[in-house]
């Protein structure tokens, strides 16, 4: 975009046009998925961890191409859907400071004070209930330990919900890279969330992680995300 | 059981921990075990002197041995099995388990108090701040916490319960160096305030803690939801420093 055209409604449609790209990873993940589980099927048999072991491939090859703004993605299985694993995340971290993608350690036990329960987590949550939904931004405590804002498509193989294909931005990069946009619109203004909650902004009194109360009702919000652009002078 | 554990005796002589005041003889026979058992002392696998011997190791009758030892099955720290090659065993899982009193005992009262200063200031912080920028979920979420902190069916329940409240509470601030440092805090004193003999924090009082802290953030007060926060870190800071000063050095 050429300097000078920047408006509050170009910046969102901007970002309707990352995240789209973003749903189509995990669309594509998902179909990954889907062709497993068929051969499972095809050969009756119950899915294990092997059935699903070549997603592994395809989610560091996306990764890689994703530069840091993407700092992981996979596959959160529904409680007991894979033989002998109870719960199962298919997760790789994209580190910052590496290319290399890598699987997150998280924790299962329920006894453990570290326990991710993503099942209760409301990216998971939200996604079984009302389909593709756009989580965050949120610091992810027991699982990545960073800010972020989650993508998330529920997963329904053979009319049975089997778990949710997710990525996860990096609240801090994805800020930087729409203050950079916003600096160039004639006045202060904010990217918020459906709720309020400020994703980057040009005015010190409405950092990243506050909230924005009494929004206006009728304000513009993308069609995917739910966000809006407001200006603030 | 293998061969190789079977082979483990524990040691003749065990170095006993001084009573605590208050406690029946059983209690306390009890409590060394378990300390013993949670210390390493007595291994996993290994098995127990016969009951003569360590009733008369630790001075006391065949009866109050019998019954201390009857605790500790129940706990699930020992098994006993009869017949030749018989005898009670240390659990698995056993030596695992910590107490609340073997966690505290690791800190120095001062590195305690020093411990505790940074967590109340920490806690504040994140009270003010998730008064501002709590959002429908971050409140979702800490009262289910506390529904669960006040439907735990045993001190471990309760710790977990207890340590994803203050762990969500810091969520709820958007801060991600915050939650780092509360998740430490809530790994190092979660233990010592609700373990077996630990500082046997008061559960009803703690909730009423969790409360208040939640009915200021609904009312979106920073000052009520520091103020509460720091009256919930004082009395269960005042817990574990007299429960330290219980135990000895």
């Amino acid at each position: 975009m050429a300097a000078g055209d920047t408006t509050l409604d170009t910046v969102l449609d901007d970002l309707e046009t990352l995240v789209g790209r973003l749903f189509d990873f995990l669309e594509l993940v998902r179909q990954e998925l889907y062709a497993r589980l068929d051969e499972a099927s095809a050969a009756d048999e119950a899915p294990t961890p092997e059935t699903i072991s070549g997603l592994a491939r395809v989610l560091q090859g996306r990764l890689a191409l994703e530069g840091t703004l993407v700092a992981g993605a996979g596959v959160s299985f529904a409680p007991d859907v894979l033989a002998d694993s109870p719960r199962r995340m298919e997760w790789w971290t994209r580190p910052r400071e590496e290319a290399e993608s890598q699987p997150l350690p998280v924790t299962f036990d329920p006894q453990s004070l570290s326990f991710y329960d993503y099942v209760e987590a409301e990216w998971f949550v939200r996604a079984r209930e009302d389909g593709a939904s756009v989580v965050g931004p949120y610091v992810d405590a027991f699982g990545t330990d960073e800010d972020v804002i989650t993508l998330s498509v529920p997963c329904v193989h053979d009319g049975e919900f089997v778990g949710v294909c997710s990525l996860d931005l990096r609240a801090g990069e994805l800020g930087a890279r729409v203050t950079r946009a916003l600096r160039e619109l004639d006045r202060r203004a904010a990217l918020v969330n459906a709720e309020g909650r400020v994703i980057a902004s040009t005015v010190v009194a409405h950092l990243p992680g506050s909230l924005l109360r009494d929004l206006e009702p009728g304000r513009r919000r993308g069609e995917r995300t739910g966000w809006s652009v407001l200006a603030l002078d | 059981m293998s061969e190789a554990q079977k082979a483990i005796e524990a040691p003749a002589a065990l170095p006993f921990l001084a009573p605590l005041p208050g406690e029946s003889r059983t209690a306390e026979v009890a409590r060394q075990l378990e300390e013993s058992i949670e210390l390493g002392l007595l291994p996993t696998g290994s098995r127990l002197p016969s009951e003569g011997d360590l009733a008369e190791q630790m001075g006391v009758s065949a009866m109050t041995l019998r019954e201390a030892l009857a605790s500790l099955r129940e706990q699930g720290l020992i098994v006993t099995r009869r017949g030749r090659g018989g005898g009670s065993f240390v659990q698995e899982q056993a030596g695992r388990r910590r107490s609340g009193a073997t966690a505290l005992r690791g800190y120095s009262l001062n590195d305690l108090r020093d411990l505790l200063d940074h967590q109340g200031a920490i806690a504040t912080a994140i009270a003010r701040l998730a008064a501002e920028r709590a959002g429908a979920e971050d409140l979702r979420r800490l009262h289910a916490d506390n529904e669960r902190f006040e439907g735990a069916a045993n001190a471990d329940a309760r710790r977990r319960a207890d340590a994803r409240f203050h762990v969500d509470l810091a969520v709820a601030s958007h801060s991600s160096r915050l939650t780092g440092e509360e998740v430490r805090f809530q790994g190092e004193l979660s233990g010592p305030l609700w373990l077996p003999r630990g500082a046997a924090a008061d559960p009803v009082a703690h909730a009423a803690g969790h409360a208040a802290i939640l009915a200021a953030l609904e009312r979106r007060s920073p000052e009520a939801a520091g103020a509460a926060a720091e009256t919930a870190v004082r009395s269960g800071a005042e817990a574990l420093l007299t429960r330290r000063l219980e135990l000895p050095e």
